[in-house]
């Protein structure tokens, strides 16, 4: 902006560029200092000044962690194998259903869409508490629950923020090359999947990432439904809720720092995908 | 050598050239009438569209109709199957007597409610900061981003172990002399509950940033450059045009979060695993059903909870209604 700016917002952003910094610090320091931990030596760690640098750079927690982050028979590579084939699974089979079922919504003409639309406003605008215990009760005697059922069958419902994205993203498509595939003998599908899905993979693609970095950090989930596969973030927690005493810290905070480093790796690669999702995520009224 | 679309001498290969001639096989047995595109867009529009929400709506009505209604059944059953008020007497006991389960984590709730709505300020405040580009903005975007995508178990393990008595933090103030004794903030009735809260404070001064900062790409700078040519001050700015011009998002926000009051929560597994007084209603219903494997009560206190939320929800609608909001 080339308005030359007054006094006091010079110095009201001054006073936020030095808070923002002390945030930012509060942020950083903690992480730095927790792989700094990781790479200390047990007894080093619980006895000596937590503020020191590691005396010897052990290195070595790294595959330590690999071997001994062991829940319920499950080790570290193991979990971040149950994260992988469970986000794998939710996203690419959400991702498809909730594309499909909001195009025919926003565009395509059939009784009770209206309904549709409807009721999925009012399940977002009623909070409806307490319903675990009959979800828990209904998938155990679906058969559904602490299985590769349980994700699949999730992956079917629809709904939320990335409906009213998505519906008023498809609404402002063009219908013009839909009509054109039309008019070649294109089936519904067709115009779907060649027309349509193409056009949406911006905003899919960011639903994508976003859902795999929820997934990746999401711990209740897997705790509540599929206790039998403790995935990255499930399983970290379980492992120092059952390890009170006698854990080695180093080694688990190296844990820690390893099961970062893949979102770390996608948001540093993915930074302009962000920013659109930056655009996207705004609201208008 | 150009090869004209449709020509016959064009090279579609064994899988290509057997749909070709299945499709002209089909098109001798069903002759396609090319009148116009709508008939062939309306044919079958309805069918495929229930093709496709076939599953969606089974999920639907197991999943949400047949799951509420046996949530309404589990409310008013015992472990046996007969019918009983007794969860709701157990719910209402809980909270009537001082010291009752359901009473602390009510309390709890609505501090990390109250937490939420102090927050909003402050999240508005650093999104307009960075918008107005701020010395830096750029790293301190990318670094302010980290608690929305780092996971909770990554920063609440760093922040347990920096607040323990051993930690940096006690290590740093023992030194500098200003408590004698380091506190295991954590583990104490009187303060877990507050150092709770703390970490949510902590991760929470961005939060909401990208939506913010997405609305506040799309003023038209004209508007910003006309006030600023009027010489309009800068807090003047910030209340009479940046607030109304994103009050949108800052509606929607404040609008779900009223509505989801009682979903109101921290790090309380983490942190606490809901000792020393740290649960709060969420925590306490997850408590109840993954850990004690307890069904019935927990099914009433839902019911309770989302009765209490349906004149949230009207009043919420109604003010949102009444609030004008501008168009740009």
């Amino acid at each position: 902006m080339s308005v030359r700016k007054t006094r006091s917002q010079r110095i009201a952003m001054g006073v936020i560029f030095g808070l923002f910094v002390l945030y930012a610090l509060t942020l950083l320091y903690p992480m730095i200092w927790m792989f700094l931990s990781s790479l200390k030596g047990s007894l080093e760690y619980e006895t000596g000044n937590s503020l020191d640098l590691p005396k010897k750079w052990l290195f070595s927690n790294y595959p330590e962690a690999l071997d001994s982050l062991v829940v319920e028979g499950t080790n570290f590579l193991g979990m971040v194998w149950n994260s992988v084939w469970m986000n794998g699974i939710s996203i690419v089979l959400g991702t498809f259903v909730t594309a499909i079922t909001t195009y025919t919504i926003a565009k395509l003409q059939f009784p009770g869409r209206r309904a549709f639309y409807a009721v999925i406003l009012f399940m977002m605008m009623l909070p409806i508490y307490g319903s675990m215990a009959s979800s828990l009760q209904i998938k155990k005697q679906l058969g559904i629950f602490d299985n590769v059922f349980n994700v699949l069958v999730s992956s079917f419902s629809v709904g939320g923020y990335k409906f009213l994205v998505l519906y008023s993203f498809f609404k402002s498509i063009s219908w013009t090359y839909a009509e054109a595939a039309y008019i070649d003998g294109a089936s519904h599908f067709q115009v779907f999947w060649h027309v349509m899905f193409p056009q949406a993979l911006a905003p899919l693609a960011v639903f994508a990432i976003q859902d795999f970095i929820g997934g990746w950090n999401d711990y209740m989930t897997p705790l509540i439904y599929m206790p039998s596969f403790p995935t990255i973030a499930s399983g970290l927690y379980l492992y120092e809720s059952k390890m009170i005493r006698g854990m080695n810290y180093p080694v688990y905070f190296a844990g820690i720092v390893i099961s970062a480093i893949p979102i770390l790796i996608i948001f540093i690669s993915m930074r302009k995908t962000f920013m659109t999702s930056l655009s996207m995520g705004g609201l208008k009224g | 050598m150009k090869k004209k679309a449709g020509c016959e001498s064009m090279d579609l290969g064994f899988w290509g050239n057997l749909k070709q001639s299945f499709y002209e096989c089909k098109r001798k047995i069903f002759p396609k009438t090319r009148k116009n595109a709508s008939v062939s867009m309306k044919r079958g529009m309805t069918l495929f569209s229930y093709a496709v929400w076939a599953l969606p709506i089974v999920y639907f009505l197991i999943f949400y109709v047949y799951l509420n209604f046996n949530s309404v059944l589990l409310a008013f059953k015992d472990i046996n199957n007969n019918l009983t008020l007794e969860n709701f007497q157990i719910v209402i006991q809980e909270i009537v007597t001082s010291d009752g389960e359901i009473l602390i984590a009510l309390r709890n709730t609505s501090l990390f409610f109250i937490l939420t709505l102090l927050l909003m300020p402050i999240n508005i405040v650093v999104s307009y900061a960075l918008y107005k580009q701020v010395w830096g903005y750029k790293f301190f975007e990318v670094i302010f981003y980290l608690p929305s995508i780092i996971g909770g178990v990554v920063w609440m393990t760093a922040y347990k172990n920096f607040i323990h008595p051993n930690g940096p933090l006690f290590t740093i103030l023992l030194h500098l002399n200003v408590i004698q004794e380091a506190p295991e903030l954590l583990a104490n009735t009187d303060s877990a509950i507050w150092a709770v809260l703390a970490s949510s404070l902590w991760l929470g001064i961005p939060s909401s940033m990208l939506v913010y900062l997405g609305t506040l790409a799309r003023i038209p700078q004209d508007v910003m450059e006309a006030a600023e040519l009027d010489g309009v001050g800068f807090a003047r700015e910030v209340v009479n045009i940046t607030v109304p011009l994103i009050w949108p998002a800052i509606s929607t926000n404040l609008l779900f979060t009223v509505i989801g009051f009682f979903s109101a929560s921290g790090n309380v597994l983490l942190l606490t695993e809901g000792r020393y007084n740290t649960s709060t209603l969420s925590y306490w219903l997850y408590d109840q059903v993954v850990v004690n494997g307890q069904y019935n009560v927990p099914a009433a206190m839902g019911i309770l909870m989302t009765v209490a939320t349906l004149p949230l929800v009207v009043i919420c609608r109604w003010l949102s209604n009444k609030v004008e909001t501008i168009e740009f």
